[in-house]
């Protein structure tokens, strides 16, 4: 034991560095340092001057990447980019703002050193194949699906979203001030701080709960808001309310409503990750669901080839890749009958 | 020959791999636009920048093509600036020749600050996913790191692991290049955040 004691340590550069960074870290992560962490900070770096010469180097670095707020000003081409960015939406508002209440109420809304405004609003759309995240200024999150779009409305009393298109994913920053709706064909689900998937389908809408709970509202309550009938969104009457891991589809009533697993739910969501999966279902419903990713249609030859039962994953977007699987794994032959038509048969 | 390290290359984005693996064709494909090396040069960066932006908002499914058709816009963009500037400075020549002077001026510390950007977003862009979304949130978007610790569902003390963990790799990346800190730290007064005032109190005390 004294042997070890006596082993002289040589200033360990790596270790040294790796504090500096956190004292760096942590003094501009609290408004202020105790002094006792104050005094603890002063002694080390008294201890030797690689202390010292690695604090001003991490600090250093730490203020340099200060620079890349500039970013924020490296415009995108505007052909690459069909919508409008955050930034470019956060500005258009403050304009329009600025212009309906003249000057007199621009400071209310300053863009101040956070750049967190609680207004905003604008509208965001995927093409086929694409999908896109975006931030909202209450610190929301919304993630779009392929050939998807929404609009956005951030007021002083509510946040209204509408699902023009597609499918969309919400992780809805808590705001009990503020509830978060999201308008779908005739309906509408509404959240405090939870996250939810809300698919459009034909005359009806499937929302899938990740988290918290989210409540549904039917139509004719949904009128209650625009006619401006009601108090606040609270005293809407829900249709139901559904809690993480339940998934519904509903319209006027409720048609469905069902639990899935753990499994399911994660394969259910994974599309946010850029893939699709899937875990036996039948060809024809994969096929359907591949689909919405790419302009190709998909035609199934053989109607018992529609039944079979297909598993794994593929990347969103990359549905070649798929074709190669299916030939490769379960037997089937995918033939390109034209630029944008491929056609599936049982390989002979 | 620089030295980079196995995990590096897997956790850098997908467009800083992608720009690096494409770099020499996509300033080759610009050898079409510009004669200029340095032209060719600029281009090419201004198009790693503008497709890290691109990345940090949405996923960009095919880095290459990304990166070739920004280097095009941006490509086309320059040429039409310059028959501008050209016209500009006709103009300007006609009325003052002072003006000249003063832009000049301003377009080297232009060149100076997109230097330092660009050093900086490589770095930040060979950081894991982790430490880049909290370096992104703090100093591109803005958010306080207890806000950040909000957004991200994770403690405070998470959030200044992640930056700590990143500042070593940051630090680690401008030797790998041979980048001196120093040199593009904040060395510019309007670039004294809070944190280096401080350190920089401490040290000064420290001394006398």
């Amino acid at each position: 034991m004294s042997k070890v004691e006596n082993i002289v340590e040589f200033p360990n550069l790596k270790a040294i560095e790796e504090e500096a960074a956190l004292w760096v870290a942590r003094l501009d992560g609290r408004e202020t340092l105790p002094a006792d962490e104050m005094k603890a900070l002063r002694e080390w770096v008294s201890v030797s001057p690689q202390h010292k010469e690695a604090l001003e180097r991490m600090s250093s670095l730490w203020g340099g990447l200060d620079c890349l707020d500039d970013l924020n000003y490296i415009e995108r081409d505007p052909v690459l980019t069909r919508m409008p960015s955050r930034h470019q939406a956060r500005w258009w508002i403050a304009g329009a703002v600025a212009a309906s209440f003249m000057l007199a109420t621009i400071g209310m809304f300053s863009l101040g050193p956070n750049r967190q405004d609680a207004f905003q609003s604008g509208r965001y759309a995927t093409v086929v194949g694409e999908q896109e995240t975006v931030s909202l200024a209450d610190g929301s999150i919304i993630i779009l699906n392929t050939n998807s779009e929404v609009t956005v409305d951030l007021s002083d009393n509510r946040r209204s979203i509408t699902l023009l298109r597609g499918e969309a994913h919400f992780d809805v920053a808590p705001d009990a001030g503020r509830p978060f709706l999201v308008y779908a064909n005739d309906g509408i689900v509404k959240a405090v701080g939870t996250a939810f998937t809300v698919q459009l389908r034909k005359n009806a809408v499937e929302v899938t709960v990740s988290e918290g709970v989210v409540a549904l509202i039917s139509r004719p309550q949904a009128q209650l808001i625009e006619d401006e009938s009601l108090e606040t969104v609270d005293d809407l009457t829900p249709l139901a309310a559904l809690t993480v891991g339940q998934s519904a589809v509903f319209a006027e009533t409720v048609e469905s409503i069902h639990r899935i697993t753990d499994d399911a739910l994660d394969r259910k969501l994974l599309w946010r990750e850029g893939f699709i999966a899937f875990a036996g279902e039948p060809l024809s419903s994969v096929v359907a669901d591949v689909s919405r990713y790419t302009d190709i249609i998909i035609e199934i030859d053989d109607p018992a080839l529609e039944k079979l039962p297909i598993g794994g994953y593929f990347k969103v977007g990359e549905v070649e890749d798929m074709f190669d699987s299916l030939e490769a794994t379960f037997g089937i032959r995918a033939e390109r009958v034209s630029a944008n038509k491929v056609r599936l048969s049982r390989a002979s | 020959m620089k030295r980079r390290t196995t995990s590096g290359v897997r956790r850098m984005t997908d467009i800083l791999g992608s720009f690096l693996k494409n770099e020499l064709a996509l300033k080759k494909y610009l050898s079409r636009f510009f004669s200029k090396t340095q032209e060719i040069e600029d281009v090419a960066q201004e198009t790693f920048l503008k497709a890290f932006v691109a990345e940090s908002k949405a996923k960009i499914h095919s880095p290459k093509a990304y990166l070739f058709r920004t280097a095009k816009h941006t490509a086309l963009n320059e040429l039409a600036k310059k028959a501008n500037q050209t016209t500009d400075f006709i103009e300007d020549s006609e009325s003052s020749s002072v003006l000249q002077d003063k832009e000049q001026v301003g377009a080297d510390d232009t060149l100076d600050s997109k230097r330092k950007l660009l050093v900086f977003t490589k770095a930040v862009a060979s950081l894991p996913p982790n430490c880049r979304r909290v370096f992104l949130l703090r100093k591109m978007d803005g958010l306080k790191v207890k806000e950040i610790a909000r957004h991200l569902d994770i403690s405070v003390s998470g959030v200044e692991k992640h930056i700590a963990t990143g500042l070593v790799k940051c630090n680690q990346y401008f030797k790998e290049q041979g980048y001196d800190p120093s040199e593009f730290g904040a060395t510019v007064p309007s670039d004294v955040t809070k944190t280096r005032a401080e350190v920089t109190a401490l040290l000064q005390g420290k001394d006398e």
